[in-house]
């Protein structure tokens, strides 16, 4: 074995490690992961499921199923601890060899081309997203192979990107994002009135008619209930707020400093279509990210693996240049250099971001709740917890919620959320028995999560005459015992 | 098979008869999506005077056609809709328009959700855009200027909308030099009839839609086109820019619009402008060269299929729209236990079929452009719905003479998400009484004597 083979090998395998060991860390997954996890339920189900018995008390769905197939397909075979936490990292640290394929064709020598690809897998929100369990993952390496295959388009490539192109919409709605930034790259190119390859024309206008019919046909339902609010996954009301410095901390601020002295190079000074097809990407994701059309820590995922590509070409750029300067002699030491203190700057960021992250991760206790959930109440009953464990009570408890974060396709999703937050606030009994019986909701939860977003230690109206503590501990289940009839 | 101008013509027009007469017969009993026609029923027997809400009626020739009996007006409306597909046909050939562009043009204005609503909903609108592409049909054919005024002045008599069809006279004259501009002069004279009406009655627009949903059928919107066809509308719009002649069409356009996003009806006609520049979009995609043969049948199979599918989810739309038969039901029963001057409180969006069906009227309808007090009445409407108070709604009630209260489903859904707050709380009070309920409708009687007693 070749020495650059051995030290990827090495690298890949320690960071796989390290993924692996903080993610055993914790019990549990992060609280938004269990909506994946339901999913992936219903998908092993049915491969096209339409409807959820257990999310909002029962509402539709549209579940994109590509990437749960390959999550369910391990299913058989590995425990759900290892599913949950081996696989994503797996694909995670994954794309630290998915990078290295890509930079060979770009960045001459080797080692340099392992520790920039290095660089780029550590970035902070690659790096930190050890608890998550999401489509997404497989998403971000499809598309990594499909911008390799687009970067050197031939003929023989073809069947490759068409297959690529069409199954990509099945796997997470981020394509979208990939066909924006193709539209991108066409005004881009159109712009710098650079020669526009027909077939490039062709393969990427099939792409972006071909994705905007298949989910306008998927999202059909969705779209007439919700109008322009589909988009946002009917979420408008709690996006996230855009913040530039968290952004640069989140996605790296030296490779995103290096990414942007790159795009003002060659949209000023010189061009070149490979550049311009990244940018795009990077643009569109960006683009994203203002318009919060995704999750955060998803579009934070995607923009990183963006700037990441750029990044390797800022490398092979600044290699060059170097070679033209009297340090054309100790290059590689400085690049090399250069490239250490990115990737430990990378992971010392990454090591705040996951402190940040952990506070989202299930606890123990909590897992343990549901699962008390499951075996100790009957299967028709509805359960009261934060809109962010309400996914965890339709994975683990296998019970109905009165809300959680998959909005779509709910109607009343603001008044339910408003609801659940009077709920845990209410000192009234009354207000609180009354809040129940409107959803039918016999149990509530009350976590030590709870605690903290609602800041209460305990809940005011939980008296025992109507509110019977069946489960005590960090995490709590509460029995409502009283009804209150309207009429 | 080879692609004829015929057999475009043919395909198209069996198409369009086809879901026209699916959705009489799958909505058989309950003609009309909801909407204006059933103001229109509702008005056909007062050829002057008043409508139900108090105001005065204006003069358009469809009062004459709803005079015949309701099941006749959508067979009517369809074949109108059917003959205007055969003259922009004809005015396509006349144009000397390969069978390819005439296909894309026809088969966009065939699955256009906006125009097959505006044909079977049988409103002035449909009418007037029939006797508009008459007019231009007899225009462009040369020594029948007269009879193209004769049709140009029918639709004016039906809409004033009609007035457009003299810019785009006086456009075809000047792109292709067809017709006389003295005979013009005749078309504005036969505005006034609408003129002294629109000066006294016509009001602001109160409530302006949002534009993307009115613009997209796919959102929802009665008014809008599928996304492909908006698609190949900004190519098309592109493929016009690069001629640079056409400075007076952008104008038009961009004023079409920003007006339509006001006037939402006027998106019925804007619709075909929309459908033919996207014609000319889908046109030169189709003839595009590819050097990926198979991409290209891909691309356009997904194309055309994307076209005609958001015509098919628009169709589902218009066959489950209201009014269900269990609103019918709770109809008949009003018009029937009510009395004639009975005064019912709804949502503003059912008025037309309370006035259409019960013949009874309504504290506000949809037709907000004539109400001079509308936003004052929207208002009042948005209080009492939400009102815990049974005093302010008695007032409320009382002021406007309310005797009955409509509730269906799908009010209680939108505006009370399903929870009795409101004045779904207040209606628990005795003095409301149930007169009606089946699973759909509930109709309540006020009756404020019940207090003193």
């Amino acid at each position: 074995m070749r020495n650059e083979t051995k030290l990827l090998a090495l690298l890949f395998l320690i960071l796989l490690g390290v993924r692996l060991y903080l993610t055993f860390q914790q019990p549990g997954l992060v609280l938004d992961a269990y909506k994946e996890v339901r999913n992936l339920q219903l998908v092993e189900k049915k491969i096209f499921p339409t409807y959820d018995q257990l999310s909002f008390g029962g509402k539709k769905v549209v579940v994109l199923p590509l990437g749960y197939f390959v999550y369910a397909f391990f299913d058989v075979f590995l425990p759900k601890m290892l599913l949950f936490k081996l696989l994503p990292n797996l694909f995670l640290a994954g794309l630290f060899l998915l990078f290295y394929w890509i930079s060979r064709d770009v960045i001459s020598d080797k080692r340099i081309a392992i520790l920039a690809s290095f660089a780029c897998a550590v970035m902070p929100v690659i790096f930190a997203d050890v608890f998550s369990f999401s489509t997404l993952i497989i998403a971000v390496l499809v598309y990594l192979v499909l911008i390799k295959f687009l970067m050197n388009m031939r003929e023989h490539n073809l069947k490759y990107i068409a297959i690529i192109m069409l199954l990509l919409p099945f796997i997470h709605v981020s394509a979208v994002l990939i066909g924006v930034g193709f539209l991108i790259y066409l005004l881009l190119v159109k712009f710098e009135r650079l020669k526009q390859r027909r077939i490039e024309l062709e393969v990427l206008l099939f792409f972006f008619v071909y994705i905007i019919w298949i989910y306008l046909v998927l999202f059909k339902g969705a779209l007439l209930m919700h109008g322009i609010d589909v988009f946002w996954q009917n979420a408008k009301h709690s996006r996230y707020a855009v913040d530039f410095l968290k952004f640069v901390r989140d996605v790296g601020a030296i490779p995103l400093l290096c990414v942007v002295f790159l795009i003002y190079k060659y949209f000023f000074v010189s061009k070149d279509k490979r550049v311009y097809l990244l940018t795009s990407f990077f643009i569109a994701s960006f683009v994203f990210y203002l318009f919060r059309f995704l999750a955060e820590k998803e579009i934070l995922l995607l923009v990183s693996c963006f700037v990441g590509l750029i990044f390797i070409r800022f490398i092979e750029d600044f290699y060059r240049y170097l070679s033209k300067t009297k340090f054309d002699g100790v290059k590689e030491k400085l690049v090399a250099g250069f490239l250490i203190f990115v990737i430990l700057m990378n992971i010392f960021f990454g090591f705040v971001l996951l402190n940040e992250h952990k506070k989202l991760v299930s606890s123990e206790d909590s897992i343990k709740a549901m699962k008390w959930l499951r075996e100790h109440t009957p299967e028709d009953a509805v359960i009261v917890a934060s809109l962010q464990e309400g996914s965890m009570v339709a994975a683990i408890a296998q019970r109905k919620n009165i809300a959680d974060t998959n909005r779509l396709f709910s109607k009343d999703v603001l008044m339910r959320e408003v609801d659940i937050k009077r709920l845990y606030l209410t000192p009234f009994k009354t207000d609180a028995v009354r809040t129940m019986c409107d959803y039918n909701a016999e149990y509530l939860v009350f976590s030590g999560f709870t605690k903290k977003i609602f800041g209460i230690e305990h809940l005011a109206f939980a008296e025992p005459d109507c509110f019977e503590l069946v489960r005590d501990g960090e995490t709590k289940i509460y029995k409502r015992t009283c009804e209150l009839k309207t009429r | 098979m080879k692609l004829s101008n015929k057999l475009v013509c043919t395909v198209s027009l069996l198409i369009f008869l086809g879901l026209g007469l699916s959705l009489y017969f799958l909505r058989f009993g309950r003609f009309f999506p909801f909407g204006e026609s059933y103001y229109l029923l509702s008005v056909a027997g007062k050829l002057s005077g008043r409508d139900l809400v108090g105001r005065e009626l204006g003069f358009s020739l469809i009062r004459f056609v709803y005079l015949l009996p309701a099941e006749i007006i959508p067979i009517i409306s369809i074949v109108v809709g059917s003959f205007s597909f055969v003259f922009l046909y004809l005015v396509m050939r006349r144009l000397n328009y390969k069978p390819l562009r005439t296909f894309s043009t026809l088969f966009l204005m065939v699955c256009s959700p906006s125009i097959f609503f505006l044909f079977y909903s049988a409103t002035a609108h449909a009418f007037c855009v029939f006797f508009i592409i008459l007019g231009i049909y007899f225009q462009i054919s040369e020594r029948r200027m007269i009879y193209s005024v004769i049709c140009f002045l029918i639709g004016i008599l039906f809409s004033p909308v009609g007035i457009v069809s003299v810019p785009l006279s006086l456009f075809i004259y000047k792109e292709r030099g067809y017709g006389k501009r003295k005979y013009l002069l005749i078309i504005l004279l036969a505005f006034f009839v609408h003129l002294r009406y629109l000066i006294k009655n016509l009001t602001l627009p109160i409530v302006r839609s949002n534009a993307v949903k009115v613009v997209l059928s796919d959102l929802g919107s009665r008014t809008g086109n599928g996304f492909f066809c908006i698609v190949f509308f900004l190519m098309g719009l592109y493929f016009l820019w690069k001629q640079k002649k056409r400075v007076l069409l952008f104008s038009s356009i961009v004023l079409a619009f920003f007006v339509g996003f006001y006037f939402n009806f006027l998106f019925y006609y804007i619709s075909f402008l929309i459908c033919w520049i996207s014609g000319t979009g889908l046109y030169r995609f189709i003839k595009m060269r590819w050097t990926l043969k198979f991409f290209k049948r891909i691309v356009v199979g997904v194309v055309l299929f994307g076209i005609a599918f958001s015509m098919l989810t628009a169709f589902v739309g218009f066959v489950k729209s209201e009014p269900l038969q269990e609103q019918l039901d709770g109809l008949v029963w009003l018009g029937a236990h009510s009395g004639e001057d009975a005064v019912v409180l709804t949502d503003r969006e059912k008025g037309f079929m309370i006035e259409g069906v019960a013949n009874r009227a309504v504290v506000m309808d949809d037709l907000l452009l004539y109400t001079k007090d509308a936003r004052e009445r929207i208002d009042d409407l948005n209080a009492i719905f939400q009102s815990y108070s049974l005093r302010k709604t008695m007032a409320f009630l009382d002021e406007y003479n309310v005797s009955y209260i409509w509730v269906d489903r799908e009010m209680r859904e939108r505006i009370w998400n399903n929870e009795e707050k409101g004045l779904l709380f207040v209606l628990r009070n005795k003095i409301f009484k149930k007169e009606f309920e089946n699973p759909f409708v509930e109709i309540y009687s006020y009756n404020p004597e019940a207090v003193e007693q």
